[in-house]
């Protein structure tokens, strides 16, 4: 027996619940928590009778026995009055008995009897405890088995009888320093909680029930009351329990010096049962590998942070690394190698001990060839888990050594192609790269491509991606175009695998039917698709050609070809190359139905990419396009841009007709005009459109058409650009040549006007002319008018031989009629006299040349009529002032044509 | 005990007040009044019906028994969370959430011994408030002690006190009232041995200060116009009052008991942000059997609510949620 002292506190209300007396000064820190801590727990319900109840809790220096009762003199409902002994924490671990401590509790009378408080307290302490091996009732059976087997906090039970006796129970076994840190209240209104830990053990009323609704839940709270057995399996068959009810504190002591002789720190209270369970596991495991295994697994729980040069660490680790020949080869032959390079705890003692790695080492390398050797096809898929399991290299080393040898002990010489697609994913890691090298060149291309197409079938990890790579890059420098094909194709890209074998072949300065022949060892699908994929520029023609070519093959319809085609970049070059070879009706129909694509082609064809004309496919989807197309937005800048003279001219072949008809209609697109500007449309202008236009126009309704082209002229040819100017004029003058004596009528005024205010024009002068060829031909009523308009314009060209106009428009004078000048001078007399237009009109084309005059009376001076022909232009002139010029030699020609019984005076009398 | 009422448009109301100033009384009535029906001023919002009723049950379960609710202890954290709809004056037909938490008032008086380093999350929270309500029980304030013997009493009357609050709330005014000292007995001078109590006044005004600096504002400081940082005080128990303060206004006792209380608010807040309430959340002493009886089987409310209104006359009302109307609204929120 041993006389101790200990100190008190008395708290309660007074102006709120608070230190009322005392024997020892507190700290901030231990006067905060015995403040709160002697104070009611939480809500009181209603009715609810506070009973005098124990709270044990460490505090700072001390440990905290407090015993609270209602203050039933107090002011307020729900006031309290504490007393707390506080045991110095040094001390209260050998206390074996809480009872004698219990008992020097004092229940003060009000909050105003705080004088026995404030002095220190003696007690003497019992030594040896009491163990009650009987009875064992359920509540002391869910609480120990809660408090010894399981590490959740707090446990709860409500409504327990006899609450005080359990504790003194638990306080029996507890050994020193869980003592210290052992909390609990009998009588909790909520979960308390000291430095933010929950308390240990709880014993709430019934009436508090709702306050542990967040923990109803877990295992370690029964409520009794509600007749439901707790959530944890019973303790009576536990071999552990079986003994705590037998030895009660002795049991304690084993494990403390079971502890103590391994040289361990004693575990927490809620691990004894497992701490229990090493022991006996101890005494197995030299025999049992799982014993050895257990054995670890409960040091983990137990010493998470055990160092690896512990004694009775580094022995565990020893004997399980000595047991792994016997391990069976169950669920997986490296399953059990598995285990043991993954255990955190083997990895310390490794780091710590040299020879227990090189002992490790060596097993791992032995085993793994033995059982790789054994089971190979159970083997292999757990390679992979393993090598990541590996985080020493000497283990990664032995790994590598251990399959290695296992392959070179193979049956086969031809391994690579036997192993799973699991072997081939670990091995980047340990089967070095040289040794898949070797096993991918050595073997025959069918062979390699059998085993490669194994993993096709499988999307590649990322590890057999890396070594994939690492292929590729081989293959790359041994310009292996069908190992790079292959190594693509694995990697589930089979259209890139083609075509970056197809540029390897570029690079290389290959042969193409080397290329095509590599291709063509791949689905006809893919090779097409490859084909329509978006290539560098000196592939498009390569690959048009073996895409047509594959199609063409494998007959694919007309339609399926250019709906494809019709989606991409590379379609309508494929599809030229596919016209080239096709009938051309086929062709033309099936362009005919899908004419943006047409279009498409075109402007390709136009755009100049092309490495090789394709006149036939060019002219064929030129034929199919409609009219309406050659206003497509895409077709006129590519023909602007004249890339290709020669598409270019089809074109402007196929649509010059239309623009002409247009043109006749009296109407015709501005923006077609602009072809006119490009040079095609120059060369079309210059070479082509005079015979084109000159077939369209030789019909009837080209002869009648002058009105409706003159209009068209007359509108646009003011604004229009050089190149449009010349094409109107083109044009024009093709209707003129055919327009007959209607049409000149019709457009006499108009043209005649235009004519006379542009007569210093080039084009005013040719068009004269032709418009006199014209009238000359057809005689139309409106003759005078044109050749008062248009004769004085062309005339003194004539004259000065200048017979250019004459040359384009395909006059010819007569056979021996050389001087065409007197020809057409004579032509006008003739003219003038023969359908007796009025002299007036004759003087004004005369334009005052009196020469003309002279020469052109020439022409009726045999003439039937010629005397009163020129007697009325006589008469004529000498009405009008600018005339009086011509008079001499009217008088001249009047005297020259008179007829000898006519004198000049007698004439003048008449 | 401590409310924070979250409105909705982020509106928050913290309830202060040291131990036994009547915060749970009032918390307990005013639910108690909510599940009744009584309050004229809110009612339950019926399309938010909590799921869970435990914590108003635990709330009202004392008052709904004619019983003063218990000290609340240190570890008890309870949370009531009520959907509310405004049915009179500005706001009505406005729907609001109403949470409050139950506290131990002594945290106030730890408050304010460890000032420097004893506000935790929740205080941060309930600091964040938008407005509060300063409980305070007229009896049940912890008086400044002073450290030398009380002078003999004063010889004047209570005639010749002045009526003017202002005289009145002067420290020197103060010091020689009559009035001043007869309701306030002096307390004994301090002894080494006492146990350590802390002034209701102070820790109230240490409260505010603090609450004032976590929002940014200086000494004296005010708020903007717009955003105004209302302070309601609330005197409890005025059923136990002294029969000569039943009639004077509540802002006349403030100035005269809790003086420095009043000083402090007078120069860190404009007129329109304090306003005194004086409050009897059970109407009668529930410890008086006869009442209790006649409190239990009331069917109109025993709770009784006053204050000035803009005549200086003294307005009277049976709805215990006035003062919170007001700290949601303003002046306007004490208009019919």
């Amino acid at each position: 027996m041993t006389r101790r002292t200990v100190e008190q506190a008395l708290h309660g209300y007074d102006h709120g619940h608070q230190w009322l007396a005392g024997s020892v000064e507190l700290t901030a820190a231990e006067a905060a928590l015995v403040d709160r801590l002697t104070d009611l727990s939480g809500f009181l319900p209603p009715s609810t009778e506070v009973p005098s109840y124990l709270t044990l809790y460490p505090c700072g220096r001390f440990y905290a026995i407090a015993r609270t009762w209602p203050d039933r003199s107090g002011t307020r409902s729900g006031t309290v009055l504490s007393h707390t002994l506080l045991v110095s924490s040094d001390e209260i671990g050998s206390i074996e008995i809480l009872a004698p401590l219990l008992a020097l509790h004092r229940e003060p009378t009000d909050v105003k009897d705080r004088d026995p408080y404030k002095h220190t307290l003696e007690f003497a302490d019992l030594a040896e405890p009491r163990w009650q091996t009987e009875p064992s009732d359920s509540v002391w059976e869910f609480i120990a088995a809660m408090l010894l087997g399981y590490t959740e906090r707090p446990v709860v039970m409500v409504d327990a009888d006899a609450h005080e006796d359990v504790v003194q129970r638990v306080w029996c076994i507890l050994w020193p320093s869980a003592r210290a840190r052992f909390s609990t209240c009998t009588f909790a209104l909520g979960v308390r909680r000291h430095d933010r830990s929950p308390f240990d053990l709880l014993f709430a009323p019934p009436a508090a029930r709702a306050a542990f609704l967040e923990i109803a839940k877990t295992p370690t709270f029964w409520d009794r009351l509600q007749a439901l057995p707790p959530k944890v399996p019973g303790v009576y068959g536990q071999p552990w329990f079986s003994i705590l009810q037998t030895k009660g504190p002795k049991w304690r002591d084993e494990l403390l010096d079971w502890c103590s002789s391994h040289s361990l720190p004693m575990v927490p209270v809620g691990l004894c049962a497992r701490l229990e369970r090493l022991r006996v596991l101890d005494g197995r495991s030299s025999e049992h590998i799982t014993a050895a295994r257990g054995r670890l697994d409960a040091i983990r729980a137990l010493w998470p942070k055990l160092k690896g040069d512990h004694p009775y660490l580094e022995r565990c680790v020893t004997s399980l690394v000595q047991h792994q020949p016997n391990a069976p080869d169950l669920p997986t032959p490296l399953r059990s190698l598995f285990d043991l390079v993954s255990r955190s705890e083997v990895l310390r003692v490794a780091q710590s001990r040299p020879t227990v790695l090189e002992n490790i080492t060596r097993v791992l390398q032995s085993e793994t060839e033995a059982r790789c050797i054994r089971n190979p096809s159970l083997a292999w898929p757990d390679l992979a888990l393993f090598v990541d399991a590996a985080t020493v290299r000497t283990w990664r080393e032995a790994l590598a050594v251990g399959v290695t040898s296992a392959i070179a002990k193979a049956p086969s010489a031809d391994a690579a192609t036997q192993w799973s697609i699991e072997a081939l994913n670990a091995a980047p890691e340990f089967l070095r790269e040289e040794i898949v090298l070797q096993q991918l060149f050595t073997a025959l291309p069918r062979e390699r491509q059998a085993y490669l197409a194994k993993l096709v079938v499988i999307s590649a990890s990322e590890r057999l991606k890396s070594l994939l790579f690492r292929l590729l890059h081989f293959a790359i420098r041994q310009h292996d175009g069908r190992l790079e094909m292959d190594i693509y194709t694995c990697l589930g890209d089979r259209v890139r695998g083609i075509r970056k074998a197809m540029a390897r072949i570029l690079l290389i300065q290959g042969p193409r039917y080397e290329a095509g022949a590599l291709a063509e060892g791949y689905p006809w699908e893919d090779r097409v698709t490859w084909c329509l994929s978006s290539l560098p520029q000196a592939w498009r023609e390569f690959a048009a050609y073996y895409g047509a070519r594959w199609a063409r093959e494998h007959e694919l319809k007309a339609d399926t070809i250019v709906e494809r085609c019709a989606a991409v970049e590379q379609g309508p070059l494929l599809v030229m190359h596919w016209i080239d070879d096709q009938n051309a009706r086929e062709a033309e129909e099936v362009l005919i139905n899908f004419p943006e694509f047409t279009v498409r082609l075109v402007v390709e064809s136009l755009s100049g990419r092309a490495e090789r004309a394709h006149p036939r496919a060019i002219e064929i989807a030129i034929g199919a396009l409609p009219d309406t197309s050659f206003s497509a937005t895409e077709l006129l800048p590519a023909l602007f841009a004249d890339k290709s003279p020669r598409v270019a001219d089809y074109l402007l072949k196929r649509f010059g007709p239309f623009v002409v008809s247009e043109v006749t209609n009296g109407r015709v697109p501005e923006q077609l005009l602009r072809l006119f500007d490009t040079p095609s449309g120059e060369r079309w202008v210059g070479q082509i459109g005079v015979d084109e236009i000159g077939r369209l126009t030789d019909e009837p309704p080209g002869w009648a058409a002058l009105p409706n082209v003159w209009s068209v002229f007359e509108r646009l040819h003011e604004a229009a650009s050089p190149g449009q100017r010349a094409a109107l004029e083109l044009i024009l003058i093709a209707f003129v040549r055919v327009a007959n004596m209607r049409a000149l009528d019709a457009t006499a005024s108009a043209i005649t006007a235009w004519i006379r205010n542009r007569t210093v024009e080039p084009f005013a002068e040719r068009l004269a002319a032709e418009l006199l060829v014209a009238v000359r031909s057809r005689g139309p009523s409106s003759t005078p008018v044109w050749i008062e308009a248009c004769f004085r314009v062309v005339y003194p060209q004539i004259r000065r031989g200048e017979r250019n106009a004459f040359d384009l428009t395909r006059w010819r004078p007569g056979d021996g009629q050389w001087d065409v000048a007197r020809d057409w001078r004579e032509w006008l007399a003739q003219t003038w006299l023969r359908h007796e237009y009025a002299p007036d009109g004759f003087l004004r084309t005369i334009d005052g040349d009196t020469r003309l005059l002279d020469e052109a009376l020439v022409g009726v001076q045999r003439s039937w009529g010629n005397e009163e022909f020129v007697q009325s232009l006589l008469d004529a002139a000498e009405h009008r002032k600018q005339w009086r010029s011509y008079v001499p030699v009217l008088e001249r020609w009047e005297d020259e044509l008179r007829p000898w019984y006519k004198s000049k005076k007698k004439r003048r009398k008449d | 005990m401590d409310g924070g009422s979250e409105m909705r448009e982020r509106r928050n109301v913290t309830v202060l007040g040291v131990t036994g100033s009547g915060k749970s009384t009032w918390i307990g009535a005013l639910a108690d009044g909510l599940s009744r029906g009584a309050m004229s001023r809110i009612a339950f919002d019926d399309d938010a019906w909590p799921d869970d009723t435990s914590s108003l049950d635990r709330v009202r379960s004392y008052i709904q028994l004619g019983e003063y609710p218990g000290h609340t202890s240190k570890e008890m954290h309870a949370v009531v969370e009520l959907a509310l709809r405004i049915e009179r004056g500005v706001g009505t037909g406005e729907k609001v959430r109403l949470k409050m938490s139950d506290y131990d008032g002594e945290l106030i008086e730890d408050l304010f011994r460890d000032r420097t380093r004893g506000w935790d999350d929740a205080w941060l929270r309930r600091a964040r408030a938008d407005s509060f309500l300063l409980f305070l029980r007229h009896d049940f304030a912890k008086k400044l002690r002073p450290l030398r013997r009380p002078r003999p009493a004063a010889t004047k009357t209570v005639e010749n006190q002045s009526s003017d609050p202002l005289v009145a709330s002067s420290p020197e005014s103060l010091r020689n009232s009559p009035i001043a000292e007869r309701s306030l007995p002096e307390a004994p001078p301090a002894a080494s041995n006492d146990p350590r109590y802390v002034p209701t006044a102070l820790a109230l005004v240490e409260l505010l200060q603090w609450i004032r600096r976590e929002r940014g504002l200086l000494p004296v400081e005010l708020t903007p116009e717009d955003k105004p940082l209302r302070i309601g005080v609330v005197l409890t128990a005025w059923d136990t009052i002294a029969p000569e303060w039943k009639r004077e206004a509540p802002e006349k006792y403030l100035a005269t008991h809790f003086s420095i209380v009043r000083d402090f608010l007078a120069s860190n807040f404009r007129d329109d942000e304090v306003r005194v309430f004086s409050l009897s959340a059970t109407g009668g002493d529930l410890k008086d059997e006869g009442y209790r009886k006649r409190f239990i089987e009331a069917d109109s409310p025993c709770s009784r609510v006053y204050w000035t209104d803009d005549t200086q006359g003294l307005v009277e009302d049976t709805d215990l949620a006035v003062p919170l109307c007001w700290a949601i609204y303003g002046d306007q929120g004490l208009i019919d």
